[in-house]
């Protein structure tokens, strides 16, 4: 599983970075493959790890979420009117079923909205969580 | 990430250019034919490519007329097509999410508003909106029913896009529009947005 632990080409000025339970830091990359909060989660599947801390850098500046959550929210929105448009780096975090998201333009612009937890693939939870969710799955199934 | 968001006819053509160009960067309804006016109460017969004053025929896109709550008039039809039978190609608007990675999409949306602010309704016309998702000889999978899209208390709501990764992301609506009095009407204007990973 390709992820870049430091800042290489493929890590682009504007990212997202995830601290990992393991002491290992993630950056975003911009590999023509798929998104990397997907191999990310992934990642910390196969190694039962959690994000303990997820970050932002855009624009200059630089966002940090509180550390330890039960989930960490990654996406982005592309929008446009014909005349005017943009793209915005979406960070967040969830407890007890909701989401706190931080929407974020390059131009240092910003929203918060508070939503119902997306679920995965938005949301990467902790190894407890996951844990939790897999037992969850496995009753389901079973029913 | 390098994202873009293109506007076109269902099948892709013509492409309806950025507003800041100041060319063929409006989709304009019309009656019977380029130029002509829709009466009050009544919905496009013609649906074309134009400048933002209406002035000039940029090519037609293709047109859906309101018929009933779950039909449209396709083209020049006159029979009335469920919104389940029309095929993307026959969609108004063929919009187009790229981005550089293959990505998975979610709560895609678009909304009629007045050109002043996307919360806003559109002056003097109603617009009837609907998902087509028809791209095979089966059955489609869009919406069933127009729905009336007005600033931020009324939004088309655009099916999820998240079985695989794709650069590209297609949407095919629908759009019809009925005049509510006489009268040229340019407050109105079209905001879509969606989220990705």
């Amino acid at each position: 599983m390709v992820l870049s632990k430091k800042v290489d080409k493929w890590v682009k000025k504007d990212r997202w970075i995830a601290s990992l339970s393991n002491g290992e830091t993630i950056f975003e990359d911009c590999r023509p493959i798929n998104p990397t909060w997907e191999r990310l989660a992934e990642y910390v599947d196969k190694h039962d790890l959690s994000i303990t801390q997820l970050r932002v850098q855009i624009g200059g500046l630089e966002v940090k979420l509180p550390k330890n959550q039960e989930g960490y929210i990654q996406k982005k929105k592309a929008w446009t009117t014909g005349a005017t448009g943009g793209c915005k780096l979406c960070v967040g975090y969830v407890q007890g079923g909701l989401a706190a998201i931080h929407e974020l333009s390059s131009d240092r612009s910003s929203t918060t909205v508070y939503v119902k937890d997306p679920g995965e693939p938005w949301v990467i939870y902790n190894s407890e969580i996951r844990e939790r969710l897999h037992i969850d799955n496995m009753f389901k199934l079973k029913d | 990430m390098s994202t873009t968001i293109q506007w076109a006819g269902g099948a892709g053509t013509p492409v309806i250019q950025p507003a800041a160009s100041g060319g063929l960067n409006t989709c304009g309804f019309f009656g019977s034919a380029f130029g002509f006016s829709i009466r009050v109460g009544e919905f496009n017969n013609t649906t074309y490519r134009t400048t933002a004053d209406g002035t000039t025929d940029g090519g037609a896109l293709p047109n859906l007329r309101w018929a009933n709550s779950s039909g449209a008039y396709v083209a020049s039809e006159l029979v009335a097509t469920e919104l389940l039978e029309v095929s993307n190609a026959e969609a108004t608007l063929n919009v187009l999410l790229t981005t550089d990675n293959a990505v998975k999409t979610q709560n895609a949306s678009l909304r009629a508003f007045d050109r002043v602010a996307i919360n806003n309704n559109p002056s003097g016309v109603t617009i009837y909106a609907a998902e087509i998702a028809k791209d095979s000889a089966v059955r489609g999978s869009g919406d069933v029913s127009w729905t009336i899209i007005a600033g931020s208390g009324s939004v088309l709501s655009l099916a999820d896009q998240t079985t695989d990764d794709f650069t590209e992301h297609n949407y095919y609506i629908g759009l019809s529009a009925t005049p509510t009095s006489i009268g040229e009407k340019t407050n109105l204007a079209m905001y879509f947005e969606t989220e990705f990973l």
